[in-house]
C-alpha cells in the first residue's frame, strides 16, 4: 500500500522543465503535509510554465487534487502527465458552477423578522395554551359522559412518574429550603430577641408561598420537560400520526391523563413539600434559636391561619394545570426533528417557570387588594 | 498510508471468530469474514439476524464478545484513541436512515468529517472545504442549491444521496453501506445501485453492505455472504449462494414479489 509523503522536484532545464510529483499525494490522510507543501511552492512563480508530471503519484485524494487546482489558479496547466482517473478530478473541478450563494441575511430583515415571528408566537402560544385548556375540559365532560373512555391506565402512569418518583426531590429540596430560611431569618430575629416570631413566619412564608412554589418550579423542571420531550419524540416515530390514524384524540389520550394527574398530585406534593419545609425549620429553630420541638408545635397552628394552608393546596393544583398544558402544548407542536425537540423543550420549561412565577405574584397582589390576606 | 501489517493480499476487513451476547441471547456464534481490496461484498440475513450488530463491530461502535476484527490490517478493538479516529477516518459509513446531523444543514454535514481533521492538527481552510463540499455534492449527484437546506428538507432518495456524500467526504477507502437502497422506490433505487457502482468503480473501494433488496444484490455484490442463526452459513458469488441449500436461501431467492406481478400481468 501507499506509504510515501507527497514530495515534488523540479527536473530539466529552460523552456522544458517538468515538476515530476511522487508519493501520496492523500491530503485527508497526510493533512500536516499541506502547509509545507504550500510554504515549498510559494517559491514558484508560475506554475504555468512548467510541465507538470503527475505519473509518480500513487494516490490522490480530491483535497490533493484541489490543492494542485488553487495552485493552478484554476485551469489545467498546459503541460500535464496524469492518470486518467486522477484527471477526472480536475475535469470535475473545472465543471464545477459558481458557488450558490448563501440565502442573503439583510441584518434589519432578519431582526424585523425574528421582532415579527417573536409576536406572533407570542400570541399563537397564548391562544393555543387556552385553546388546549379548552379542549382538555371538553375531553374531561366526554369522559364524565362516557366513563368507558376515561384513560385510566394513563392517568395512573402519569400519577407515578410524574407524582411519585418526584417525592424524593421535592422532599429534600423542601427540608433544605426550610433549614435555610430559618437560618436567615434566625439570625436577624437573633437581634431584637424576637427568637418565638421564627414560628409565624415561617408558617405563613412556608404554607402560603414556599411550599406551592418551591413543588411547583420543581415539577416544572422534572414533569414538565419530560412530558414535552415524551410526546415531542412522538413526532419523530410517527406515533403521533399513528394515533390519529385510529381516530385516537392525543389531548384525550396524551394530555388529559397529564393534566388530571398533575391536577391530583401537585396538591400532595405541595402537602409533602410544606411537611419538609416545617421539618427542617423545626429542628434548625431548636438547634440554632432554641425552641424546643414540643413548644413549635403548640405554637405553629396559632401563629397561621388554616386559609394559608387550604390557599397552598389550590395554587399547586393551579400550578399542576399550567405545568401540564404548558408541557403538553409544546410537546403536540413539535416538529419531527431532534432541533426541534430539544427547543420545544426548553420552551415549556421556560413558559412553565414565568407562567408560575406571574401568576403567583398576580395573585398575592389580588388577594390583598381584596383585603383576604392581612 | 498505514504502515504497519499491511501487505498487498490481506483483506481489508478481517473478521475472525466473532461471538457476540446480548443479555441472554447470542446473537453471532462465531462468524469469519473477509472483505478483499476493491470488492464488494453483500451480507445478506434474516431481519434482526444481527446484520447491523456485526457491521456496528466492525465500525468499533460495539465490543465483540470474542473474536477479533482487523480492518486494513489493524485490531479496531485495541487502539488507542488517536489511532481509533485515524483509522476511523479510512472508512465512511452509510447508516440506514442516513443519520445526518439535524441541526446542519447539508454543506455542514459533508463539511463536518473534514473540519473533525482540525482536532488532530490538520490546516484546511474553509475555501477549501467550500470546492470539496460542491465536488462530493457533483459526484453523488445533488444540486449545489442543496447545500443550504436542512436534511428535514430533503426527500428520502437525497437523504442518502447527501449521507453517502458524507461518508466519502474524506474519500474513504472502505465503504459501509447498511441498507442503502431501502425505502426508496425502485426507480431512486436503481439509480441509487448505479451511483454507488460508479463511485466503487471509480475510487477503488471495497465495501461491505447489508441489503435485502434482490436488484442491489444483482447489480453490486461481487460476493455474498448469509448470516443465518449468528453464523455466517456461506459465501461466494450469487451463483454459488443460490445454489446452497438451505430453507432460508431458498426462500430468499425464490421467485417472489416482481415475478408474481408479472405472472398477474401476463395472465399465466
Amino acid at each position: 500500500m501507499h506509504s510515501e509523503h507527497p514530495t515534488w522536484s523540479i527536473e530539466g532545464e529552460g523552456n522544458n522543465r517538468w515538476i515530476k510529483l511522487a508519493g501520496a499525494w492523500a491530503l485527508f490522510i497526510y493533512t500536516r503535509d499541506k502547509q509545507r507543501l504550500a510554504r515549498e511552492f510559494r517559491h514558484l512563480e508560475s506554475p504555468h510554465s512548467l510541465g507538470w508530471d503527475l505519473n509518480g503519484i500513487d494516490k490522490l485524494d480530491s483535497a490533493g487534487a484541489l490543492f494542485l487546482w488553487r495552485l493552478w489558479e484554476h485551469q489545467l496547466p498546459r503541460e500535464l502527465e496524469c492518470r486518467t482517473e486522477y484527471r477526472r478530478w480536475f475535469e470535475r473541478f473545472d465543471a464545477l458552477p459558481e458557488t450558490p450563494p448563501e440565502p442573503n441575511r439583510n441584518l434589519v430583515w432578519v431582526f424585523l423578522q425574528s421582532l415579527g415571528g417573536g409576536l406572533t408566537a407570542f400570541f399563537n402560544t397564548t391562544i393555543g395554551l387556552f385553546k388546549l385548556l379548552g379542549l382538555v375540559f371538553l375531553d374531561i365532560v366526554y369522559c364524565f359522559l362516557n366513563p368507558r373512555v376515561t384513560p385510566w391506565r394513563e392517568i395512573s402512569a402519569s400519577i407515578y412518574r410524574n407524582g411519585v418518583s418526584s417525592l424524593v426531590l421535592v422532599g429534600v429540596t423542601g427540608f433544605v429550603i426550610g433549614v435555610v430560611m430559618t437560618l436567615q431569618l434566625g439570625m436577624t430575629l437573633k437581634q431584637f430577641g424576637a427568637n418565638g416570631k421564627i414560628i409565624g413566619l415561617l408558617g405563613l412564608a412556608i404554607l402560603r408561598e414556599l411550599g406551592p412554589v418551591i413543588a411547583a418550579l420543581i415539577q416544572a423542571g422534572r414533569a414538565g420537560s419530560s412530558m414535552t420531550a415524551g410526546i415531542a419524540g412522538m413526532h419523530l416515530t410517527e406515533e403521533l400520526d399513528a394515533l390519529r390514524t385510529f381516530g385516537g384524540s392525543p389531548t384525550l389520550r396524551l394530555v388529559l391523563p397529564k393534566v388530571v394527574s398533575m391536577t391530583l398530585v401537585m396538591p400532595l406534593l405541595v402537602v409533602w413539600c410544606d411537611f419538609n419545609e416545617i421539618l427542617g425549620g423545626m429542628m434548625t429553630s431548636q438547634m440554632y434559636l432554641g425552641i424546643p420541638h414540643g413548644l413549635f408545635l403548640v405554637r405553629f397552628p396559632n401563629s397561621v391561619s388554616l386559609f394559608n394552608f387550604w390557599l397552598g393546596l389550590g395554587k399547586g393544583a393551579v400550578f399542576g394545570i399550567t405545568i401540564s398544558v404548558v408541557a403538553s402544548y409544546f410537546g403536540l407542536n413539535a416538529r419531527a426533528s431532534t432541533d426541534s425537540l430539544s427547543a420545544q423543550t426548553t420552551n415549556a420549561v421556560v413558559v412553565g417557570l414565568t407562567l408560575i412565577l406571574i401568576m403567583d405574584a398576580t395573585s398575592g397582589a389580588l388577594l390583598s387588594w381584596m383585603g383576604i390576606l392581612g | 498510508m498505514s504502515t504497519q501489517g499491511n501487505d498487498q493480499n490481506a483483506p481489508v476487513v478481517d473478521v475472525e471468530g466473532l461471538t457476540k451476547r446480548l443479555g441472554d441471547t447470542w446473537v453471532h456464534r462465531g462468524i469469519d469474514l473477509e472483505v478483499h481490496e476493491g470488492e464488494i461484498l453483500a451480507i445478506i440475513g434474516e431481519s434482526g439476524g444481527g446484520k447491523t450488530m456485526l457491521l456496528h463491530q466492525i465500525i468499533q461502535l460495539v465490543e465483540p464478545t470474542e473474536g477479533t476484527v482487523h480492518v486494513f490490517g489493524e485490531p479496531v478493538h485495541h487502539l488507542g484513541d488517536y489511532e481509533a479516529r485515524r483509522i476511523s477516518r479510512r472508512w465512511g459509513v452509510l447508516f440506514q436512515e442516513g443519520a445526518l446531523f439535524s441541526a446542519l444543514n447539508i454543506f455542514d454535514n459533508i463539511a463536518f468529517p473534514m473540519r473533525e481533521l482540525r482536532k488532530d492538527g490538520a490546516s484546511i481552510e474553509e475555501s477549501m472545504i467550500s470546492g470539496l463540499v460542491r465536488v462530493k455534492l457533483e459526484m453523488v449527484g445533488l444540486d449545489p442549491e442543496v447545500a443550504w437546506k436542512t436534511p428535514a428538507e430533503l426527500s428520502g432518495g437525497m437523504v442518502k444521496r447527501a449521507a453517502l456524500a458524507r461518508a466519502l467526504a474524506l474519500e474513504a477507502d472502505l465503504l459501509l453501506l447498511d441498507e442503502p437502497t431501502a425505502g426508496l422506490d425502485p426507480k431512486s433505487a436503481g439509480d441509487f445501485d448505479a451511483l454507488i457502482g460508479e463511485l466503487h468503480e471509480e475510487l477503488s473501494l471495497s465495501a461491505l453492505m447489508i441489503t435485502h433488496d434482490l436488484e442491489t444484490l444483482a447489480a453490486l455484490a461481487d460476493r455474498i455472504a448469509v448470516l443465518v442463526d449468528g453464523r455466517i452459513l456461506t459465501t461466494g458469488t450469487l451463483e454459488e449462494v443460490a445454489a446452497y441449500d438451505h430453507p432460508f436461501i431458498k426462500q430468499f431467492f425464490q421467485p417472489r414479489r416482481g415475478d408474481k406481478m408479472l405472472h398477474r400481468l401476463t395472465g399465466h
